[in-house]
């Protein structure tokens, strides 16, 4: 299946906070949102386009209601295999917090 | 109230097909958010933005596209358009033969002329500090054309101008017969004062430099003086078969560089190069257009836009490829030429050629980019119907 990219799981994670059926424009005010620095709507729209094509995220066209006109836009959601390799990252990311906890550069004040 | 046009329309021709519209329709939307928010010039700052962070997914959203294509087909596919790039070269011989001659005539006359002002303009002259040499002509009042300085005027420009370190003359090159030589000929002659090569600090291979006394006004009453003579290299392997004990024959090449004539060259260069870039922009858009019916039905059939790019890229390359041949037998001949006229200049320079051929190679296929993307965007049902 291949681990994601960064931008990959930043996206995705997006898609996941949405938690419904979403377009990109969304997504892409959700990283903004989220991260504070602007992102790149090509760059949402192509990671979310890869992203279908790879089966981390459903996709699908959807008219627009009755008289508001325009053309069809695709909605996306995250697919189950795409919350499997966000899992598989969080992970792999958990393990590693682990053996790095107690190094005395990483101790917070709480 | 828009989104900048002409950002807009760079976006349009970078964005992958797939997702264009509704990228385009999103920026358009928040563009207009910006510019009511923050005004116009902070949206159009924004935008601009968002046409540099588009480049590079772009880009590689294109290259994810194409490499299925050449990974399918491997070598094989490559063979197959290269066989179908012949077929249409056959099939459209007089669009074909153009885009060849213009090709070939480019390179050709680009490297012949290359070749020809590397030699005289833009190597560092042969000299010790050529940097610091100079070269005057006079001009009158009024007119643009230069002339000569008469000897006169040499030497009296020589007593006045202090920031010259050292004056030396030498005259218009007549052509004459040369008889005391195993084999007569017309040879090319530079009168030029004694201490020339002392001012262009040329070293000499074989003998020495002029004397003062075989230069300068003759003093009154005294019969003729001996004369001498530098020859050329090229003189001295031809005529003198290369003779080491030939004395008082040296290497010397005579050339005048400026600085003002070599910002000329490197203008006419690079016009020359963009004129170059844009016929075969234009010439591949032609032939590209010449087949629309054909990536129509193929596109129709199933091909992707990939595809059609490798294809026309391909088909792109053909025709340089067929120019540079031609062009390297173009520049052959006409560095033949030149080098009949000019001192120093060889035939065809390898290291030019090779520069040239590179140049072009890298010009053409970015020039055959741009209608291969276009052809990539062929509407199957339009290009059908419109036939």
């Amino acid at each position: 299946m291949g681990s994601p990219g960064e931008f990959e799981q930043v996206v995705l994670l997006a898609l996941a906070g949405i938690g419904r059926d979403t377009t990109g424009r969304e997504v892409y005010e959700a990283i903004v949102d989220t991260t504070g620095r602007d992102a790149s709507v090509a760059s949402v729209h192509i990671t979310l386009n890869r992203l279908h094509e790879k089966g981390w995220a459903t996709g699908r066209s959807v008219e627009p209601p009755p008289g508001a006109g325009g053309k069809p836009r695709r909605r996306y959601a995250l697919s189950p295999d795409g919350a499997a390799v966000l899992a598989e990252v969080r992970a792999t990311l958990d393990r590693l917090w682990a053996r790095a906890e107690g190094h005395p550069l990483l101790e917070t004040d709480e | 109230m828009s989104s900048p046009p002409f950002s807009r329309r760079v976006l349009a021709a970078l964005l992958p097909a797939e997702i264009r519209t509704e990228t385009l329709a999103d920026l358009d939307r928040l563009w207009q958010e910006r510019a009511k928010r923050k005004g116009v010039a902070s949206a159009n700052r924004w935008y601009r933005g968002q046409l540099l962070g588009a480049f590079a997914p772009s880009v590689r959203a294109h290259v994810r596209r194409l490499r299925p294509t050449i990974r399918r087909g491997g070598l094989d596919s490559v063979r197959r358009d290269m066989g179908h790039a012949v077929r249409q070269l056959r099939r459209h011989p007089g669009v074909s033969a153009v885009v060849v001659v213009t090709l070939g005539l480019g390179i050709g006359t680009a490297t012949a002329v290359f070749s020809a002002v590397n030699g005289l303009l833009l190597k560092p002259l042969p000299y010790g500090e050529s940097d610091k040499l100079v070269m005057i002509t006079s001009r009158e009042t009024g007119s643009s054309l230069d002339l000569h300085v008469s000897g006169p005027d040499v030497l009296e420009m020589e007593a006045e101008i202090d920031e010259l370190v050292a004056f030396a003359g030498f005259a218009e090159a007549t052509v004459g017969p040369l008889t005391r030589v195993d084999r007569p000929q017309h040879v090319v002659t530079v009168p030029v004062t004694w201490d020339l090569f002392d001012v262009l600090d040329v070293e000499m291979t074989l003998g020495r430099r002029f004397l003062p006394e075989e230069g300068g006004p003759v003093p009154e009453g005294a019969g003729p003086r001996p004369g001498a003579a530098v020859v050329s290299h090229d003189f001295w392997v031809r005529s003198l078969g290369a003779d080491p004990d030939a004395v008082g024959r040296v290497t010397a090449y005579v050339r005048d560089g400026l600085a003002r004539m070599r910002l000329l060259t490197f203008l006419v260069q690079g016009f020359a190069a963009l004129a170059l870039g844009l016929s075969a922009v234009g010439l591949l858009s032609y032939s590209v257009r010449l087949r629309r019916r054909e990536l129509g039905l193929r596109m129709a059939l199933g091909a992707g836009g990939g595809g059609v790019v490798v294809r026309v890229l391909l088909e792109g390359l053909r025709l340089t490829a067929a120019g540079l041949a031609l062009g390297a037998v173009g520049a052959t001949l006409l560095g033949q030429v030149l080098r009949s006229h000019l001192f120093g200049v060889r035939s065809a320079d390898p290291v030019t050629l090779g520069a040239t051929a590179a140049v072009v190679l890298t010009v053409s296929m970015a020039a055959a980019l741009l209608p291969a993307l276009r052809a990539a965007r062929v509407d199957p049902a339009l290009t059908l119907r419109s036939e």
